[in-house]
């Protein structure tokens, strides 16, 4: 077999192989995507998008039935008046009754209390037919549990193209999410600020160490580097109440400043910084310099840092990364809910509001979407940055 | 690991005159008082902390090793310490075979779209555990769930109200991390792969060495010390599981404790009770097990050499 068949053969199987995996990797993000446009009312209704409200009208014979009887778990009976309004703006009376006790709780389907509705005509009547809208939402009902929802009534064929209602999908939840009592935005301000100042105060003090333990002979070197070394072993839980009563005494508790300055300097990024810079930064050069007359600090930001800058910014990236979605540091230090950065206001959400699917998952859209559009712009830094450590091994 | 390497070159002689003796002590002194105060202190105190009982920061109270005898004792801790090795043997047995077979695939350089499917199977590990856990209560919920749904279109007999998150705890917690780190660890790979010599494949080719030998005697070879390296990483990570079952459980252990873990008790000991010392003695029975496994780990990496 020649080497292109065998490169042809070799494709052909990895592409069978590589594409549903990537599929099953992108469901989670689409489903994400999928909830966060379903409003509370729609969310039980729909699997993956949207299909029919709570009610649908089957548009051959005009019948209209419950689609998902699990919303009205506890309902003894009840009557629904329901208003259905054609697709010509006329509007017709209905009256749903719903009686658990009657039906068999086998399948969804008899749930169903199906009424007719004669006034409406069929779909031979090409009149009706060319009627926009009446292809989606046409009517809406009010339920005696939730007296304050309203539920679209559609037909019974799935909406548009693909079979999805596309018009019963919104952008309330990001509403409800930016708009109201929740004031996510205060907390998507609070992520960014926190994680901007924690990588620049992080990369700073990493490149500085890094940069003592490459370039300079001092005493207690090899002591230092055998410091960092056993840093990166202890596991950051063994000192999550030790750090915590320390933080209590400094009276750094409820305060940014507790969550950055531990931050500031860690052991992983000072071994990183000394990486790079061992052989990223000639000694010559510094020497040079040195007899020029050049200061040890000025030398530092003008010199060094310029000539490890891939270093400096792959490293900015994943400190912002690794503090936007930090969830435990800010859950212990942090009290006050107009501190919560994204990672624990997620978290909040879901306490108050309940199971409101729809909210939770705009809002977590609304937490990783700015790191997957950094991370769709700066991939290479990014994927630099997490194998520098492992790969020179 | 990359801690051998490279030590540092020697200094270049000359112009020592200029050059300021501060300058070092400056520039390591943000790491040296960040290290002692918020590692080294707290490390020592949380020593001190496991012979004392505590309400929360403000009083404790000396109890002798009543806290070390107490978690011998306690068959919640032990629960989750089982629970916490079941999921870190998914990770290390599932997780990374996943990922290597993904990256073997996609280190050939004349694949189609090999940078497209990185992208694609990186992309979870940007998303925070957090977000990950709450994304997967979700699909893992009854009756309008995904997965749920997805096996009831699949499996007619399928019953849409079964609780994956009481039933199958652990499972679903391996799977929700499956997604998120299989590209993560397959970068590493990937990166190790590429040190891979290309001559000795060829050789071993010419010498008639089927694919499936050819990855056992001359790639896995090649990449152990990063594959090692990996599963120090993973099995490290994976014993500090809190955030995924924590809140993926609606901020708790689960039913009969299926879902707890080491660091979620220590959590719930020492932040939900206040006591700090239990906390920290859980948190050193973690510590010791980790370094146990690295010091084991160095020896097989050492040995393998």
């Amino acid at each position: 077999m020649s080497e292109r068949q065998r490169d042809k053969r070799f494709n052909f199987v990895a592409h069978f192989l590589l594409i549903p995996v990537a599929v099953l990797t992108l469901v989670p993000f689409f489903y994400l995507v999928a909830s966060s446009l379903k409003e509370k009312d729609v969310f039980f209704t729909g699997q993956f998008l949207p299909r029919v409200g709570l009610f649908a009208v089957e548009t051959t014979t005009g019948e209209i039935s419950l689609s998902d009887p699990t919303h009205l778990d506890g309902v003894e009976s009840a009557d629904f008046p329901i208003e259905v309004t054609r697709g010509d703006g006329t509007v017709l009376d209905v009256l749903i009754r719903y009686n658990p006790s009657e039906a068999e709780p086998a399948n969804a389907a008899d749930f169903d209390e199906v009424i007719s509705v004669p006034p409406l005509a069929t779909f031979d009547d090409p009149e009706l037919e060319s009627i926009p809208g009446l292809n989606q939402a046409i009517g809406s009902a009010r339920l005696p549990g939730a007296p304050n929802t309203t539920y679209e009534i559609t037909d019974g064929n799935p909406g548009g193209i693909f079979g999805v209602a596309w018009g019963l999908l919104s952008l309330g939840n990001f509403g409800r999410l930016f708009g109201g009592d929740i004031n996510f935005g205060r907390a998507v301000l609070n992520s960014f600020f926190l994680a901007s100042v924690t990588s620049v105060f992080s990369t700073l003090g990493a490149a500085m160490g890094g940069y003592a333990l490459a370039k300079h002979h001092f005493r207690g070197k090899a002591f230092f580097l055998a410091l960092v070394l056993a840093a990166l072993v202890i596991p950051g839980a063994l000192l999550l109440a030790p750090a915590y009563q320390l933080l209590y005494w400094l009276g750094l508790l409820d305060s940014y400043a507790g969550l950055i300055i531990p931050a500031a300097a860690p052991a992983f990024g000072v071994f990183l910084f000394r990486q790079a810079m061992i052989n990223g930064v000639p000694n010559e050069m510094l020497e040079s310099s040195r007899i020029d007359g050049c200061g040890e600090i000025r030398m530092f930001f003008e010199m060094v840092l310029p000539l490890v800058r891939p270093m400096v910014g792959a490293y900015l990236l994943i400190t912002f990364l690794g503090t936007w979605n930090n969830f435990i540091g800010p859950q212990i230090v942090l009290q006050s809910p107009e501190k919560f950065p994204l990672s624990v206001a997620i978290n909040q959400l879901r306490g108050i509001y309940g199971i409101d699917y729809g909210l939770i998952m705009a809002g977590t859209l609304v937490a990783i979407l700015p790191v997957l559009v950094l991370f769709l712009m700066l991939q290479k830094e990014f994927i630099a940055g997490l194998t520098a450590g492992a790969v020179k091994g | 690991m990359a801690s051998k390497t490279a030590a540092a070159p020697p200094q270049a002689v000359g112009g020592m005159s200029k050059r300021s003796w501060w300058a070092p002590y400056f520039f390591i002194a943000p790491f040296i008082l960040i290290f002692l105060t918020f590692i080294v202190y707290p490390l020592f105190y949380s020593l001190l902390l496991i012979t004392q009982q505590t309400f929360g920061p403000r009083s404790s109270e000396f109890v002798g090793f009543d806290n070390i005898t107490f978690l011998v004792n306690d068959s919640r801790f032990w629960i989750a310490l089982k629970n916490t090795f079941i999921f870190a043997a998914g990770s290390v047995f599932v997780q990374l075979p996943a990922s290597l077979g993904l990256a073997l695939l996609l280190n050939r350089p004349g694949l189609r779209a090999r940078s497209f499917y990185r992208l694609i199977f990186f992309a979870p590990s940007l998303v925070g555990l957090v977000f990950v856990a709450v994304l997967f209560a979700l699909m893992f919920q009854k009756n309008t769930g995904l997965i749920n749904v997805t096996l009831a279109s699949i499996i007619p007999t399928w019953d849409v109200e079964f609780p994956w998150l009481e039933k199958f705890v652990m499972p679903s917690l391996i799977i929700a991390a499956f997604w998120m780190y299989v590209g993560f660890n397959m970068v590493y790979f990937l990166a190790a792969l590429q040190s891979v010599d290309k001559s000795l494949l060829e050789a071993a080719e010419i010498d008639g060495a089927n694919a499936w030998h050819r990855f056992l005697n001359v790639t896995l070879p090649a990449i152990a010390p990063v594959a090692s390296f990996v599963v120090l990483l993973s099995f490290i990570g994976s014993m500090q599981l809190f955030e995924l079952p924590y809140l993926l459980l609606g901020n708790g252990p689960g039913p009969e404790n299926a879902g707890l873990t080491v660091v979620m008790y220590l959590y719930q000991t020492g932040f939900d009770t206040g006591d700090l010392g239990y906390a920290s003695a859980i948190g050193w029975t973690l510590a010791l097990i980790l370094i146990a496994f690295a010091i084991v780990q160095r020896a097989i990496a050492k040995r393998t050499e």
